[in-house]
């Protein structure tokens, strides 16, 4: 076990470190000279040089990975153009925002797949199925700008239930949630459909049957918890679309997080802000990934530990 | 039957694709006496914000839509096989540092990467293009990579190597036709993915620019107008959705009837 650990806290060391680097070299992508982009053809030539020694484009490239590196280690992401200030105060400001929004979506998945893919599962073929089918289909197919304003639409609009945007009003929680939560939940529903429907076909099922034990109690008792399993990993692996998924609903309902920050920094052409969002949302699905993994392989003893993590 | 639609509405999403530049519309032509206008004969869908046939808009979205998502596979597929085949075919070294890397990308989640680099490259086509080749091509040498791994091996592949055929050759003919089905059921799921993606791009204002249309950005557009004019919504994001739908569908389709299995 310790083994397994110290490889895997390896290989996502490595992968920090690629994920960083990728990070760093974004700002090179920007076509012409990046500081001229940031300030503009109008700025004067003395600004040009403060912003690019401040930004240490006056250095050799290794040179300013070095600095970069060196700043993250101190958690130091530099400064933010527009707010003037360090680029983590401007982002901490934004998160906690951002970790409501993807617990409360993680919420809704949770508690509309578990049901609706048992359901599924248990009355195979039933009508029931058929709707958990469509459901899963179609959340997979309708993107998070699609169901956030159809859902304004009628919830705030046509039915005056639910604020159309921001998050000062109470509720106003609810619609983003429910836009980020059901394309998740679509996902999980069809997994633990089919995780179920094997669950249900082994032979301790058919013992607990044979018990006598009422359904219910099979299934609850029985399948559901070995159903889980890959279900989690599902989950850890969904975050990453639930992160990137809150960047565009963020911006649909103006919610004052993590992903509004990334856009309107690129609006504003701050890219060290984008740069500090951009890491700091990966490096948390990296963590969260690597813990899933490491969950999995203590939860299931199956799982070997030598060694081979490779894809 | 369900196939049956799905295969007729994407057949009509490319035929419209294809000959929106030389159909007689005016998308981008502004009509300010029609401004906001409910549906009529006329235009089907109604009138946008500029008086334009919301229709004739989405005529020319689906051609951004069907350009770009396939430049992005092309590429992709093209960029993430010769990636993937050749890192397994070398192995060691090579191989271990493609694999990392492969990781490095798959820790984005989603297309947060793509939107930084849109946002980075700036708006425009080509850019939606690259941003979503550079997110798009993991998939498919993670695939061509475990797929060639596992060929390698195999005996007509060893019986060629003994007979002293290059690796050219051996990928061109014994390599790359076992693995292309695969990769092609991978890639009919990953136009859906395309195609929302430029959506999601354009409609978070990093894709195409105004005039040109996108499904993406006529849903952005729309919002603003909402109350008033419900259907500049809810027509882009019907097709897109149903659009998107059936690609899935047939995704699904394709894969059961070869029976693929994925190596993720």
């Amino acid at each position: 076990m310790i083994q397994y650990l110290l490889g895997r806290l390896v290989s996502a060391a490595i992968v920090v470190l690629g994920v960083v680097i990728l990070v760093f070299s974004l700002i090179h992508f920007i076509p012409g000279d990046p500081v001229e982009v940031m300030l503009g053809e109008s700025a004067q030539s003395a600004d040009r040089a403060q912003l690019r020694s401040q930004l240490g484009l006056d250095k050799p490239v290794t040179e300013q990975l070095w600095g970069y590196l060196a700043g993250l280690a101190r958690l130091n992401l530099g400064d933010s153009l527009h707010a003037h200030r360090p680029v983590l105060d401007v982002m901490l400001e934004r998160a906690p925002a951002t970790v409501k929004l993807a617990l409360s979506a993680l919420a809704v998945a949770v508690l509309l797949a578990l049901p609706l893919g048992s359901i599924a599962a248990i009355r195979r073929g039933s009508l029931w199925d058929q709707l958990a089918i469509g459901f899963a289909t179609l959340g997979v197919s309708i993107p998070n700008f699609v169901m956030g304003p159809l859902l304004i639409l009628l919830f705030s609009f046509v039915l005056g239930w639910l604020p159309v945007s921001g998050a000062d009003a109470p509720g106003s929680i609810i619609l983003p949630a429910l836009t980020l939560g059901t394309a998740m939940a679509a996902v999980l529903a069809r997994m633990l459909r089919s995780t179920l429907l094997e669950v249900l076909g082994e032979d301790f099922i058919r013992t607990a049957r044979a018990k006598g034990l009422n359904e219910l109690h099979v299934v609850l008792g029985h399948a559901l918890g070995n159903a889980m399993l890959p279900v989690i990993t599902l989950l850890g692996l969904q975050l990453g679309v639930l992160l990137a998924g809150a960047v565009i609903t963020e911006i649909v309902f103006s919610w004052p997080g993590l992903g509004s920050l990334t856009i309107e920094s690129i609006e504003r052409r701050d890219y060290p802000v984008v740069q500090g969002c951009v890491l700091l949302i990966s490096l948390t699905y990296v963590m969260v990934n690597s813990l899933t993994d490491v969950a999995y392989a203590w939860l299931d003893p199956r799982i070997h530990y030598g060694g081979q993590d490779q894809c | 039957m369900l196939t049956r639609g799905a295969k007729w509405l994407l057949v009509v999403w490319s035929v419209l694709a294809i000959l929106a530049p030389i159909l007689p519309m005016a998308s981008n032509q502004v009509d300010l006496p029609h401004m906001l206008a409910a549906p009529t004969w006329q235009a089907p869908f109604g009138y946008d914000e500029l008086g334009r046939s919301v229709l004739e808009r989405i005529i020319a979205g689906a051609s951004t839509s069907f350009i770009v998502s396939l430049s992005v596979i092309a590429l992709s597929v093209v960029l993430g096989t010769a990636i993937g085949a050749l890192s397994a075919w070398s192995g060691g070294f090579v191989d271990h540092v493609v694999v990392r890397i492969i990781d490095v990308f798959l820790a984005f989640p989603g297309i947060l990467l793509a939107i930084a680099l849109a946002g980075i490259l700036g708006p425009g086509i080509s850019n939606v293009v690259m941003a979503l080749a550079m997110v798009g091509w993991v998939g498919y040498a993670r695939l061509a990579r475990a797929q060639t791994l596992s060929l390698k091996q195999r005996e007509h592949v060893r019986a060629a190597i003994a007979l002293g055929a290059g690796p050219l050759a051996i990928f061109h003919r014994h390599i790359l036709p076992l693995i292309a089905t695969p990769l092609m059921v991978e890639a009919t799921f990953g136009i859906a993915a395309v195609i929302i993606g430029e959506a999601g791009l354009s409609f978070l204002g990093l894709g195409v620019q105004p005039p040109d249309a996108s499904w993406g950005s006529i849903i952005r557009e729309g919002t603003r107008y909402m109350l008033v004019a419900p259907h500049l919504v809810i027509a882009p994001a019907l097709c897109l959705s149903l659009v998107v739908l059936a690609v899935n569908l047939l995704g699904d389709r394709f894969r059961d009837k070869l029976d693929v299995r994925f190596a993720s």
